[in-house]
């Protein structure tokens, strides 16, 4: 298959574009370079809606927008994708039309589905217009089928470069690109498991002593091999999930490899800030018990300990002149005169004047106020002193508690900043815990899985074929022993033994194509990478690589994007090779198959380093005859002056407005 | 002496309020700290004083230690008031602040004298003398606290104060 020309009318922001492809084979690439956002991903897609009807877009209407907005209701437009390819050894036009019409409510509806019709053009020049959907389906399966499409066409979104050597089991495509498809057909019509086998249909022909029975046995028996199928189909689906199951698990493995050091920082982080949660409470706690004390007074007691120590009052009061031995408080002269006159005493003894009592109270009166305030002064140094000691504890308690109250905060602002440091390494990166969920969660469904195919494999299908066995058993007890029926048990025979050495010859086959496809991607890989892996393929024809000393180590992105080209030119390498190959001790006759299919990729190489780029670009033509790449010019800018002698054609997309690009030829 | 309201008035009510739990209600000024937690700050409304008379108390006794008095502020227009009911309730207090007033400050009297005013009954004709006396006091001890703490922006600026109080009145 090589492609000629596209044209695409009314395409999204596509109104009038025409691309021709260089098909120089010594001048395979075709570049067309555009800036963000320009259309380079929709160019790349409308190839497979113009083959396929494939519309791999969220908006639906592709019609574009100014010319929307130009019609009148009721007026009709139509969105056009024409594709001119060669392939074997016919010209092929094929044109996609998709009609629209404006409604009312100046919205556009699609008139019916997308029409694809064909013409193909003989070496004669003869032309033959296809344009029932059947026929053309058919023609254009057999110039690419859809299922090998993604092999070829690479949008970048849904189906990148990227992801080629990720899909599940490429053992269907590889069979089909290689030509064994048919083959693998053929031998299914003898497998005596499929539905309706030729063994099966040679057991119909029997002569049967008791047909109701034997007819009741081949139901029940059809029904067990249908279970079976449908056991093995789902087989395949579990370990195509255990497959996905163990590619994410890797990735998963590979990121918390990478980030080991941030979940070292997301463990110190959680632990900084319990830590600062308690300080916090911790402080809180001792700032209350400060105020506490503060408001307690504790500050004018300091200052009435402080007064009477800073003046030496103790020392200044031993000075009076009143004694405090016969001092006595709160009495005064006049409650004294006033008992001397009364005549008698408080405790009842008469006074009378100059008697004892008369004469003692006169003499008391030297010991209380005003004459003499001992008891006063003797009481208030108590209480100072008193006042001091209890004052000089309390104070050493303030001051601790502030000093600690400063230490919760100094402690904080030093967790802070540890917090800050940790922060900033790792913003933006993932959550490594979740990643370590998400890990735990995957092995848990994929255990869950493999323990659900264990079964079916150990348990189901086993008791199924034991089934199956006895229902056959039954069934051939139930013919009888007639020359008719013994001929058809020899053809029975034959047909199993043709199973077999096909079943043989197939696997024998896949296990050659992967062998040279793991010999043929490893040089090609070799040629593009520059380091020291080698490239493993295993029997569902995925690809790793691995040190070249056979330990497994995870891949890089750029890696990945240089071994996916290295398997996909492989896969073409190997194509050509089949074609050209001279087998004639071959059972089996290959089926045919073009040898050469483009490669269209949309940005490519967004993940790779320009050394890898430029080797890529100088290689790839060694197994491709026409490249077209929808590129970034600073992706184009990394391998220009390398491939700048291969390049036959050159585009630019230029956008006009976000609903208007054309695409020029540059020279 | 204390058997009548304590009032004062201008940028000595202002402070007594800003320091104290006053629960009058005109709009004077709070004393608000910034407490950091990590990178969350917090604002927190610090009371010293539980009352305005523990206020009055502590500014008395630092005016007394320090030897400051103030003149009244000219502006009558706000004031803030400790009623008899309440002084009545700390008069052992205030007499006590009295006595070291008169012990420590009354530098005129020999000590006899001083013993003498301090610890008889004040007569009617001096109370008003004394009263003034300790509240020129009050007035001093008002901006003394107000010095240490008017530019406490932080928790942490408050317990430096604090311990610098404690060091400037040690009684080591």
């Amino acid at each position: 298959m090589e492609i000629k020309s596209f044209k695409l009318k009314n395409f999204r922001q596509f109104k009038n574009i025409n691309i021709e492809f260089s098909q120089d084979a010594d001048k395979p690439f075709t570049i067309i370079t555009g800036g963000n956002t320009y259309g380079k991903t929709t160019l790349v897609k409308s190839f497979l809606w113009c083959l396929f009807g494939i519309k791999n877009f969220d908006d639906k209407i592709l019609l574009n927008k100014e010319v929307i907005d130009l019609m009148k209701c009721g007026d009709e437009e139509e969105v056009k994708a024409v594709l001119e390819l060669d392939h074997n050894q016919f010209s092929y036009r094929i044109t996609t039309k998709e009609l629209y019409v404006k409604l009312p409510s100046n919205e556009v509806r699609i008139q019916g589905k997308a029409k694809i019709e064909l013409l193909k053009i003989g070496n004669g020049g003869n032309a033959i217009p296809i344009t029932d959907d059947i026929l053309v389906n058919d023609e254009i399966d057999n110039i690419l089928s859809r299922d090998l499409s993604s092999y070829f066409f690479y949008d970048g979104e849904t189906n990148s470069i990227e992801q080629i050597t990720k899909k599940a089991n490429l053992t269907s495509a590889v069979s089909e690109i290689m030509g064994l498809k048919m083959t693998e057909t053929l031998t299914d019509y003898f497998n005596p498991l499929k539905p309706d086998n030729v063994i099966k249909r040679f057991q119909s022909k029997l002569e049967i002593k008791d047909p109701i029975e034997s007819q009741s046995l081949q139901d029940s028996l059809e029904q067990k091999q249908f279970e079976r199928e449908n056991k093995l189909d789902l087989v395949k689906t579990i370990n195509s999930t255990i497959n996905d199951l163990e590619i994410q698990l890797t990735e998963k493995e590979r990121q918390l490899d990478e980030n080991k050091n941030i979940l070292q920082d997301q463990e110190e982080k959680k632990d900084i800030t319990n830590k600062m949660n308690k300080l916090i409470d911790d402080k809180n706690s001792t700032f209350d018990s400060l105020m506490s004390l503060i408001n307690n007074n504790k500050l004018l007691d300091s200052l009435f300990a402080y007064s009477f120590l800073q003046s030496d009052l103790q020392d200044f009061l031993k000075h009076a002149d009143f004694t405090t031995e016969k001092s006595v408080s709160h009495i005064t002269e006049e409650a004294i005169d006033e008992l001397i006159q009364r005549g008698y005493c408080l405790c009842g003894t008469k006074i009378e004047t100059h008697n004892d009592a008369y004469n003692h109270l006169l003499d008391q009166k030297n010991y209380i106020e005003p004459r003499n305030y001992g008891k006063h002064v003797d009481s208030f140094v108590n209480n100072e002193l008193i006042n001091i000691s209890y004052c000089s504890t309390q104070m050493d308690i303030l001051s601790t508690t502030a000093g600690d109250v400063l230490d919760c905060i100094s402690k904080l602002d030093d967790y802070q900043e540890r917090l800050d440091k940790i922060r900033k390494r790792i913003e933006g990166k993932k959550d490594i815990g979740e990643v370590q969920v998400e890990i735990k969660n995957l092995e848990q469904q994929k255990s869950f899985k493999e323990g659900e195919l264990h079964y079916i494999n150990s348990s189901t299908i086993p008791l199924l074929d034991s089934e199956i066995e006895k229902l056959n058993d039954k069934i051939r007890k139930l013919s009888s022993a007639t020359e008719k029926n013994n001929f058809i048990y020899k053809c029975i025979k034959y047909s199993e033994r043709i199973y077999k050495i096909a079943e043989r010859k197939i696997t024998k086959e896949k296990e050659n194509i992967r062998s040279k496809l793991e010999e043929t991607v490893g040089s090609i890989f070799d040629e593009m990478y520059t380091g020291n892996r080698k490239i493993i393929i295993n029997d569902k024809f995925q690809v790793s690589t691995t040190l070249a000393d056979s330990s497994k180590l995870d891949t890089s992105k750029g890696l990945e994007t240089v071994m996916n080209f290295s398997f996909v030119a492989g896969l073409m390498k190997l194509i050509k090779e089949k074609i050209n190959s001279n087998s004639d001790d071959d059972v089996f006759e290959q089926d045919k198959t073009d040898d050469n299919y483009p490669l269209v990729m949309d940005a490519p190489f967004s993940n790779t380093d320009e050394k890898h780029i430029s080797n890529i670009c100088l290689n790839l033509p060694k197994y491709c005859n026409q490249i077209v790449i929808v590129v970034m010019d600073k992706d184009y800018n990394m391998a220009s002056d390398k491939i700048f002698s291969k390049i036959g054609k050159k585009y630019a997309i230029k956008k006009q407005s976000e609903t208007f690009a054309c695409i020029e030829e540059e020279f | 002496m204390f058997s009548n309201p304590i009032r004062i008035y201008g940028i000595y009510s202002q402070i007594a309020k800003k320091y104290s739990k006053d629960n009058s209600n005109d709009k004077s000024e709070d004393f608000i700290l910034i407490d950091n937690e990590g990178k969350k700050s917090i604002e927190r409304k610090i009371y010293i004083f539980e009352t305005l008379l523990d206020c009055y108390m502590t500014a008395m006794m630092l005016g007394i230690v320090n030897d400051k008095k103030e003149p009244e502020d000219s502006d009558k227009t706000i004031y803030a008031t400790v009623f008899a009911d309440i002084l009545v309730k700390k008069r052992e207090q205030l007499e006590r602040i009295y006595q070291h007033m008169v012990l420590t400050r009354y530098v005129d009297l020999d000590v006899n004298a001083r013993i003498k005013k301090a610890f008889s009954i004040i007569k009617e004709e001096d109370k008003k003398e004394e009263l003034e006396n300790l509240k020129s006091y009050m007035r001093g001890g008002l901006l003394i606290i107000d010095d240490y703490f008017k530019n406490c922006a932080t928790i942490e600026d408050f317990c430096i104060k604090i311990i610098d109080f404690k060091n400037d009145y040690s009684i080591e």
